[in-house]
């Protein structure tokens, strides 16, 4: 999804010219004010999700049907649901749920888009042509509609959510991955290395691939936000986490009642903001990202 | 046209093979086998076991995958997409049905993305760091992380139930259907699918524009004594709208599953809603024929974008 290259923005190119030549990544880093507060929130996140029983929860699919739509009180710091269940541990313990659903995909889908576009971008010819070309035609089909047919034969669950995400989402960083490393065996290093005798693969493994990773490397931080969104968006539509099981998106799902909408918007409320900070977050990290691993880029 | 064009002409056949091997490798994943789903439920009623066989021998249903894959296809050529379970009609007509209200709500979506993030975006670029370059900034990265039904939720809470200013869903007022009926009825919608689209061109553009303005031509076009505006509209601003088409042209697939979301949000009957009601019924047949008409669509779009890129830009000729 949001695999594309975002475009720069004007700080942080204005913040690369006070940057010294040789600083270190986290030096250049550190200069993007907003890559910094996101990564600062993503830390915050992994926090909330590892500790979310100690972090004043109670089981997340514990009901009570005494205790249905209470607002927010001492004792359920953010309010219950409609079947009594306490929004603040479904909010912690959904953020398992998001970052699990996010990172795991996005490890399947850069493994295969590693395997494939090394292939297709190193040998080139017929084997580059059919990568391409299935690229291309699962590329045509909407991410959400062959991602939502996938996991409908699969069956709900975090598993096939993940797999269903990771399965369908290496297309672009397989072309980004082909692109990059079709510029860099070009490169007089490669030749040099060639003429002096290494083999294929030591070629690819200690001097391709290596130079050829900031684009997959950014694309990938900016697919974990996207898979996160795609998560949501399934359990939203009722095909990915079912409750009791607690899931940002299935948490909006409880809102489409339109008298929940309006009379009870601590239940909607909290898991949307989270969503929409923490696909924030990531996209500020993946542009902090690609900006400090690249400087050479934006000089020109 | 160019030669470029001409070699995206030639590989769309291909792709639409592809399209349709993969819906079929699909549909064999799936419970039930696509040959038998062409046949009309409403003819199997009344067959016994025999003639159901005798059928599924005519079909070709004993035949080897590549040859039921074959007769799967002519099957698709000929316009027979197979029928719905759930819903014993044609895959064709209820995609037909749901289709006109799909290309409304998109089309009108990608034009209001494409006006607010092409104008924001000059006038963004235009100061860069001013506060009003700030905000419109920020405005943008919101727009793009903003989970679409999220959005679609606070329209429908504070836009139609708070204010009542607009209807909560459906596509007319039953009984009504004047046209000032049917666009109350879009607006909700439409904000929230044009929403993340809106941000990203807006972000596209400034950083186009920024890039333009700092090109050669813009110095010459200074240089030579014209107005600061005349150089910005039909200098700079002309080249920097090029990337847009294409950026354009790459949001249709991530539309379609924007569509999906908000068609159910807002109940209007479009092909994401059909999708979603096939996907909740297990409706197989349906699910496809989604499959292979998104998928065709998204190259159509993808085409048009091409042929629009090339007609705009003057140096790709030949």
């Amino acid at each position: 999804m949001a695999e594309m290259a975002v475009p720069v923005t004007q700080s942080s190119m204005a913040a690369l010219t006070e940057v010294r030549k040789g600083a270190t990544l986290w030096q250049r880093y550190r200069k993007h004010k907003m890559a910094v507060v996101g990564l600062a929130f993503m830390i915050l996140l992994v926090g909330l999700a590892v500790f979310a029983p100690w972090l004043g929860t109670i089981d997340p699919t514990k009901t009570s049907l005494m205790d249905s739509l209470q607002p927010p009180s001492r004792q359920h710091w953010l309010g219950t649901d409609l079947s009594g269940r306490d929004i603040w541990s479904r909010l912690a313990y959904a953020a398992r749920i998001s970052l699990i659903a996010g990172v795991g995909s996005t490890l399947i889908a850069s493994v295969i888009a590693i395997i494939l576009g090394s292939i297709s971008g190193f040998y080139g010819g017929v084997v580059d042509n059919f990568i391409m070309r299935v690229t291309d035609v699962i590329m045509c089909i909407p991410d959400l509609i062959i991602i939502m047919a996938l996991v409908s034969v699969l069956g709900p669950g975090l598993i096939n959510i993940v797999i269903a995400i990771g399965v369908l989402g290496w297309t672009g960083k397989t072309r980004l991955l082909r692109a990059q490393i079709l510029a860099v065996r070009e490169k007089e290093y490669v030749t040099a290395a060639r003429c002096s005798g290494a083999t294929n693969k030591r070629i690819m493994f200690r001097y391709v691939l290596p130079n050829s990773f900031t684009p997959i490397l950014v694309a990938g931080t900016l697919s974990v936000a996207g898979a996160i969104l795609t998560e949501a968006s399934l359990s939203f539509l009722g095909f990915g986490i079912l409750p009791p099981n607690p899931s940002w998106g299935e948490m909006l799902n409880g809102a489409r009642s339109l008298t929940r909408l309006q009379e009870n918007p601590w239940i909607w409320m909290p898991p949307g903001i989270m969503i929409l900070l923490t696909v924030l977050a990531i996209n500020f990290i993946g542009d902090g990202l690609q900006d400090s691993l690249d400087p050479r880029q934006k000089e020109r | 046209m160019s030669q470029y064009l001409m070699r995206r002409l030639l590989l769309i056949p291909l792709l639409v093979i592809g399209i349709t091997l993969l819906d079929f490798m699909f549909i064999n994943l799936t419970p039930g086998d696509p040959v038998s789903a062409l046949m009309n439920p409403n003819e199997l009623v009344g067959m016994d076991p025999q003639q159901i066989e005798f059928r599924r021998e005519q079909l070709g249903l004993n035949k080897p995958i590549v040859e039921r894959y074959v007769i799967w296809l002519k099957e698709m050529a000929t316009g027979n997409l197979g029928y719905s379970i759930a819903k014993s009609q044609p895959v064709s007509t209820l995609m037909w049905n749901g289709i006109k209200n799909t290309v409304v709500l998109m089309g009108l979506s990608i034009v209001i993305s494409a006006v607010i993030g092409i104008l924001f975006g000059i006038i963004s670029a235009l100061k860069p760091h001013s506060w009003v370059d700030y905000l419109l900034t920020t405005a943008a990265f919101v727009g793009v992380g903003m989970p679409s039904f999220f959005f679609a939720l606070i329209l429908i809470n504070v836009g139609a139930l708070n204010l009542g200013w607009f209807p909560t869903s459906g596509i007319i007022t039953p009984g009504d259907g004047s046209l000032t009926d049917r666009l109350q009825h879009l607006v909700l919608p439409l904000i929230a699918l044009s929403i993340n689209g809106s941000g990203s061109i807006m972000r596209y553009m400034r950083a186009g524009l920024i890039e333009v303005m700092h090109e050669d031509y813009v110095t010459t076009a200074r240089a030579k004594g014209l107005k600061g505006s005349s150089v910005v509209m039909s200098h700079a601003v002309r080249n920097a709208l090029l990337p847009i088409i294409t950026v354009l042209g790459l949001q249709i697939p991530r539309l379609f599953g924007g569509a999906v979301v908000i068609e159910t949000i807002f109940n209007i009957p479009g092909i994401g809603l059909t999708m979603v009601q096939a996907m909740n019924t297990k409706d197989y047949p349906l699910i496809m024929g989604g499959i292979l008409l998104t998928g065709i669509m998204v190259l159509i779009s993808s085409l048009i974008a091409d042929i629009a890129y090339a007609i705009a830009d003057p140096r790709i000729r030949y």
